[in-house]
């Protein structure tokens, strides 16, 4: 190398070493002559080697290697003439020479080969001499080469120790840090390099350049890429960067600012380089990249394909993997384009564009949880990539993973707040969840639509006002601003939505919103007229068909029912709207049901009811194929069922449908019906009382409630509850029913058998109460059927019955009194007769009329008594002779039309007002009557007490006691016959009629409890309750002779024994 | 909220619940109307037992309400008829009839010169006292009106209904609403003017007691005390304080201070 200015290498020959060939290095021989001189001639070492590396330096690689392999190779090499130092160089050279030799070829195998070889020679360089610097440097870009950028780092490091001076070593140094990214370093290491040594082949500014480009400097990198040029006006790799730059905007040192990209400069650029290069991958891959942008793909490709073909590097191999990838995306092969982006994925693990491409050919290729795996990953590296959160929240979107999506596309917005398609999304997937921050999204939709003067979507305006709506109806506060923003939200939607209409008046769903408004706030006219105002323009749309058809199902008149059932109709045959025709088939199966359940003559023709209830669950059926989790038609199958009275299965239904889905309130009220008709009233109570507390103010609920309480014998919680429904719906049916029954039941409840005079043991006290409730019950009954419009059989019969027993209570209440107060009285004449001996005849004849008096007024009674209970019966079997096929509306229609003349009022008037006053005017006589007695009495008793105190005890006794046993006796006779009168005429009218006086009842209980899902078990119990009842009855009768007997002796007995 | 202490008297002898109170100014006497069908008068002064008023056809009495000067008691009727009863003769003066349906609220202006009442169907109906015959008749609501009150200067009426909505009517004037709020998330069952300041308080089924500014319908408080829907509210005569009832079986005292 020393000398390197001197043009002619001399070669002394073997003969004579004074003789000198010279060989002109401006015009070097053949290789073969030259090769044959040095052999013959055993030219020394070291100018084999300057010979080849005067090849090299014109260009002449494969002569530079056949001349150093030939000396290699050559006897004089291993002979002792060899200096260990050129033959170090030599092998040294030739490794390098293997080092530097892949960047321009392809050819895996043979690259491998060099490597090995390069190694091989190395390892020889080093047996000569080792550790020298020349070597480690050699080494360090051999390691360079293989990418073992730390390797190579250290042996620069320990080639400097050596000789600090190396200029190759601080070169190599600047490259490793380079490539380990720490630019500022490397950039000091290139300048250093060149302040040695001003005069370094220009490739070395590239580094500077290379090293500014990374630091951003792109002014300074244009600066050293020109001084580059400068040099060598060929340099395509300067070339190459300057274009990169150009399309940076930077072309001009003395401009500050970059300009616009400057593609054309820049692609001018690269043509120079790509004509003095055209192997160069990084102008191949500019090239193509420029190709790709105009379009032309078919070069875009081939350009790609060369770079990857010619690179070593990974990095730019992947990524002319990419840009192929890439090219083939935009046209579509998608295919292709996935095989391209896994290659590029394969070398270069983190090429995220190339990721994000393969993720996109597989939502192409639908494979949606691949593709969000792939965009995963790209977002794990990338957290805030906003194409990469936008497209994942779209698809979390499509999984339905709406907090995923939300997650993702709350980024997007925090990255752009002016994403409109990811406000939208979000503003849809917040309406689920957070209505506030939908609101408030849409909101600001809007302000942006505004602001850029964009039409705003109607949807968008309709999402607004629904939400307002919504929102009015959910938001619960606990303080005053909540409860600021709750107010008026309903009216903010109907004005947005009047709006709407105003600007789009044929709008369907303004319309049907609208609709749903009016519907809440009862205006039910307003309601369909917003339906028949959509309909006029869609004849058949679903939703304002359905909501129309509810609206009619609600009236729930026959007509009203035949008119849903053709709108529903309607709704079905329509084509378009699949995915609702599963809630068209509910609507049209609860219709269905209704319809059969509100037919008059449903019992008559019961195969006409199991038909419509078969059809029901057949659309049912249906709608669950269609979608299986609609719990809606489940809930359908399951009353269904329960209509043809496989309760069973119904219930199994019904429970694993309240099980799956707690908050379905239908069903959760169904099961509450179940629960009731098991028995088990606690666990309906308490779910009844949940429903309650989730509705609005509910009155049928709360009736529902009523009865449970009402059959778990819980009076007051009962009362209460009925109390509150009226509160609620003043004239509710079902609430004063169930007020009036609740008294009833407990006035029952009180008397432990029908019949209250076979119970010896009722306390007066209780008598009392229940007669109050009897008249509790019987009052609000006449309320009902003289105030409110509408009361039905049911409630008639129950009002005869329990005026009836109201009256008999009473009655047996006042007999109770009037025994009593003839047993102290009786007392009080035993004890007066035991003192007074010596009282008249007279008064004794007196006494007597009054004693007879009193028992004649006790046998009035008596004979009430059994001419109520006559009455009662008779009461209770009228309505059947009358009425033989269930017309008991018509009776009772009847019975109202002459209200003061129908049987009825009269026997209320009569037997109860006149009678009772009868019964008072008579008591309070007795009482005065009594009372004047017994002031006469006493006078008489105090005047005569002392005198005939045991003097007529005796004949007194026996006296009255025979009279009094003989007025009994005769009483008695008169009542046994008349009892038995009262039997035959009973057991007459009885036995027959009774049968269908239960049918009458339990139909009209039926239409009493029409919305509950009551059936025929229950009422088969109530028939036998009735039955044992009856049953009850003809024992009571049967049992009065037996009573009346005993009582009426006891008294003698008590006489005797007094 | 404030303590206090026991129950001065406690009334007994409805045999079932009570729906509607009326005391007289002074406190002397309570009427009650009650699910029993009857209608009570009774006296807190001597602590007799109470007088129960005769009802013609035995009709189930339902809201009640004392004129301002002690003299008049009106009991609104299932079918839309108003009795008017001296509180002093327990007899029956006058019926009117508002040709409506049940009658749900029934009220006297604070002037005493008008009642004014609220069927389940919706329509308001106003008479003059004097007369008996109409002042206004109108549609109000579409749903039940579950209380009216009118203002301290009797010229706004103020209605509450089962749609949650509150309407202010200058029904002088005017079928139609001042303004209308959607007031509660539930039935509103309850209403009542400020004695003084421009303000009225609502109470709702959705178990909230809310005050208003009446000057521009502004949510001024809003308070969710109860746990369960709120039956009655009503200003003090000073107008400190305000006194929710609710279901839940509290009361609640509310202070003002502006």
């Amino acid at each position: 190398m020393d000398d390197l200015n001197n043009r002619v290498i001399s070669i002394p020959l073997k003969e004579n070493p004074s003789e000198l060939v010279e060989i002109s290095l401006d015009d070097l021989p053949e290789i073969d002559d030259l090769l044959d001189l040095l052999k013959n001639e055993a030219a020394r070492l070291f100018l084999w080697l300057k010979l080849a590396l005067e090849y090299y330096r014109q260009k002449q690689y494969q002569d530079f290697e056949r001349i150093l392999i030939t000396a290699i190779h050559d006897r004089l090499f291993e002979g002792r003439g060899a200096d260990d130092k050129d033959k170090h160089r030599i092998l040294n050279a030739l490794a390098c020479f293997y080092v530097q030799l892949p960047s321009n070829r392809q050819n895996y195998h043979v690259y491998e080969d060099w490597n090995r070889r390069a190694i091989d020679y190395f390892g020889r360089a080093d047996k000569i001499m080792s550790q020298e610097p020349e070597t480690l440097i050699a080494k360090g870009f051999f390691q360079i080469r293989q990418n073992k950028i730390v390797e190579a780092d250290n042996y620069f490091n320990s080639a400097r120790k050596r000789n600090q001076n190396l200029i190759v070593a601080i070169l190599g140094k600047g490259l490793t840090q380079f490539l380990m990214e720490n630019y500022s370093e490397s950039f000091s290491f290139f300048r250093q390099a060149i302040r040695r040594n001003p005069k370094c082949p220009p490739e070395v500014r590239l580094g500077l350049a290379y090293c500014y480009f990374k630091l951003e400097k792109f002014r300074m990198s244009l600066v050293a890429f020109q001084r580059v040029i400068e040099l060598d006006p060929k340099n395509d790799a300067a070339l190459c960067g300057l274009g990169v730059l150009a399309q940076r905007g930077y072309v001009d040192i003395s401009e500050e600012t970059p300009r616009e990209p400057q593609e054309k400069v820049a692609m001018e650029y690269f043509a120079k380089a790509y004509k003095i290069n055209p192997n160069n991958p990084m102008v191949l891959i500019n090239l193509s990249d420029y190709y790709f942008y105009r379009g032309e793909q078919r070069k875009s490709q081939m350009l790609a394909q060369k770079a990857y073909h010619y690179t070593k590097n990974n990095k730019i191999k992947a990524e002319s993997c990419y840009l192929v990838a890439r090219s083939f995306h935009s046209e579509r092969q998608f295919s292709l384009a996935k095989q391209y982006y896994q290659e590029t994925l394969k070398i270069w693990v983190r090429h995220f564009p190339a990721r994000f491409g393969l993720a996109q050919t597989l939502l192409h290729e639908r494979d949606y949880s691949g593709a969000v795996q792939e965009f995963e990953k790209v977002r794990f590296h990338l957290p805030h990539n906003y194409e990469t959160l936008k497209i994942l929240g779209m698809l979390y979107i499509k999984q339905k993973k709406n907090e995923k999506a939300q997650e993702c596309l709350e980024k997007v917005v925090q990255e752009n707040h002016y994403d409109i398609e990811a406000l939208h999304q979000l503003a849809i997937l917040y309406e689920k969840t957070e209505r506030e921050k939908s609101l408030k999204t849409y909101s600001k939709l809007k302000g942006l639509y505004e602001k850029w003067g964009i039409k705003i979507g109607v949807e968008i305006w309709n999402n607004i006002g629904t939400l307002r709506q919504i929102k009015g109806e959910i938001m619960k506060g606990a303080n005053q601003r909540r409860g600021l923003e709750e107010e008026s939200r309903t009216r903010e939607a109907e004005k947005i939505y009047k709006e709407i209409l105003e600007k789009h008046p044929s709008y369907v769903d303004c319309h049907l919103r609208l609709g749903v408004i009016c519907e809440k706030v009862g205006d039910i006219l307003e309601a369909s007229r917003h339906y028949q105002k959509i309909l006029s323009g869609d004849k058949e749309n679903t939703s304002a068909l359905i909501q129309l058809a509810y609206l009619h199902m609600k009236k729930g008149t026959q007509g009203d029912l035949k008119s849903a059932m053709g709108l529903l109709e309607r709704a079905r045959k329509d084509p378009r709207n699949k995915q609702r025709s599963g809630y068209v088939l509910v609507a049209l199966g609860n219709l269905l049901r209704i319809q059969a359940r509100s037919d008059p003559l449903r019992d008559i023709t019961l195969a006409n009811f199991d038909r419509q209830i078969n059809k029901a669950m057949k659309l049912y059926k249906e709608a669950l194929v269609l979608q299986p989790s609609n719990v809606y038609a489940a809930h359908g199958i399951a009353l269904c069922l329960a209509d043809k009275q496989r309760d069973d299965e119904a219930r199994k239904i019904i429970t694993e449908i309240h099980e799956a889905s707690h908050n379905f309130p239908d069903a959760r009220l169904t099961h509450a019906h179940f629960l009731l008709l098991d028995q088990k009233y606690t666990q309906a109570i308490k779910l009844y009382s949940a429903c309650i507390r989730d509705s609005a103010p509910n009155a049928e609920l709360l009736g529902c409630l009523g009865r449970a309480q009402l059959r778990a014998k819980t009076y007051t919680e009962a009362s209460s509850t009925f109390q509150h429904l009226l509160r609620l719906d003043p004239r509710s049916r079902v609430g004063w029913w169930g007020l009036a029954s609740v008294s009833r039941s407990h006035a029952l409840s009180i008397l432990p058998d029908k019949n209250p005079l076979e119970d010896r043991n009722l306390s007066p006290d209780d008598a009392r109460l229940a007669e109050k409730l009897f008249q509790q019950s019987f009052r609000i009954f006449t309320y009902m059927r003289v105030h409110l419009d509408t009361q039905d059989a049911h409630d008639f019969l129950l009002s005869q019955e329990d005026q009836a027993r109201a009256f008999i209570t009473n009655a047996h209440k006042k007999f109770l009194d009037v025994q009593e107060r003839f047993r102290l009285r009786q007392e009080e004449i035993i004890s007066r007769r035991i003192r007074s001996e010596n009282e008249k005849m007279e008064q004794l004849k007196i006494k007597q009329d009054l004693e007879r008096k009193e028992i004649e007024k006790q046998k009035f009674y008596q004979q009430i008594l059994i001419e109520n209970q006559e009455k009662f019966q008779s009461l209770m079997n009228n309505p059947n002779n009358e009425n033989k096929s269930g017309k008991d509306e018509g009776l009772y229609l009847e019975n109202v039309d002459d209200e003061s003349d129908n049987e009825f009022s009269k026997m209320f008037d009569e037997d109860n007002l006149d009678e009772d006053e009868n019964l008072k005017e008579n008591l309070k006589e007795n009482l005065n009557e009594n009372q004047n007695e017994n002031q006469n009495e006493n006078q008489n008793e105090n005047q005569n007490e002392n005198l005939n105190e045991n003097q007529n005890e005796n004949l007194k006794q026996k006296s009255k006691t025979k009279k009094s046993t003989k007025n009994k006796k005769m009483k008695k006779k008169k009542i046994n016959k008349k009892n038995k009168t009262n039997k035959k005429n009973k057991k007459k009218t009885k036995k027959k009629p009774r049968t269908k006086k239960r049918k009458v009842i339990s139909e009209s209980e039926e239409n009493q409890e029409e919305k509950q899902e009551e059936n025929k078990q229950e009422e088969n119990k109530q028939e036998n309750k009735q039955e044992i009842e009856d049953i009850d009855d003809i024992d009571d009768i049967d049992d009065i002779d037996d009573i009346d007997d005993i009582e009426i002796e006891e008294i003698p007995n008590q006489e005797n024994q007094n | 909220m404030m303590e206090f202490g026991h129950p001065l008297n406690t009334l007994t002898g409805h045999e079932l619940g009570v729906i509607s109170l009326a005391v007289s100014k002074q406190a002397e006497y309570i009427f009650s109307s009650s699910f029993d069908g009857t209608l009570r008068k009774w006296d807190l002064k001597n602590n007799t037992t109470p007088t129960i008023i005769e009802l013609e056809n035995s009709y189930q009495p339902w809201m009640l309400d004392i004129n301002g000067g002690d003299e008049v008691l009106l009991c609104g009727r299932d079918n839309g008829k108003l009795d008017l009863f001296g509180t002093q003769t327990n007899k029956l003066m006058r019926t009117l009839d508002s040709d409506a349906k049940f009658l749900l609220s029934a009220k006297f202006s604070p002037n005493g010169k008008l009642i004014g009442c609220g069927a389940e169907n919706g329509i308001v109906t106003i008479f003059d006292v004097e007369t008996g015959e109409y002042f206004a008749k109108f549609e109000a609501h579409a749903m039940g009106i579950r209380s009216l009150c009118f203002s301290q200067d009797s010229l706004l009426l103020l209605t509450t209904s089962e749609d949650g909505q509150v309407r202010l009517f200058d029904y002088h004037h005017s079928d139609t609403p001042i303004n209308t709020i959607s007031a509660h998330k539930s039935w509103v069952l309850t209403s009542a003017f400020h004695p003084s300041a421009p303000i009225f308080a609502t109470g709702s089924s959705d178990k909230s007691v809310k005050v208003w500014d009446i000057r521009n319908f502004e949510n001024l408080h809003f308070f969710d005390s109860h746990k369960d829907q709120v039956c009655d509210i009503c200003f003090d005569p000073l107008g400190q304080q305000l006194v929710s009832v609710s279901d839940d079986q509290s009361i609640c005292f509310y202070r003002l201070d502006n």
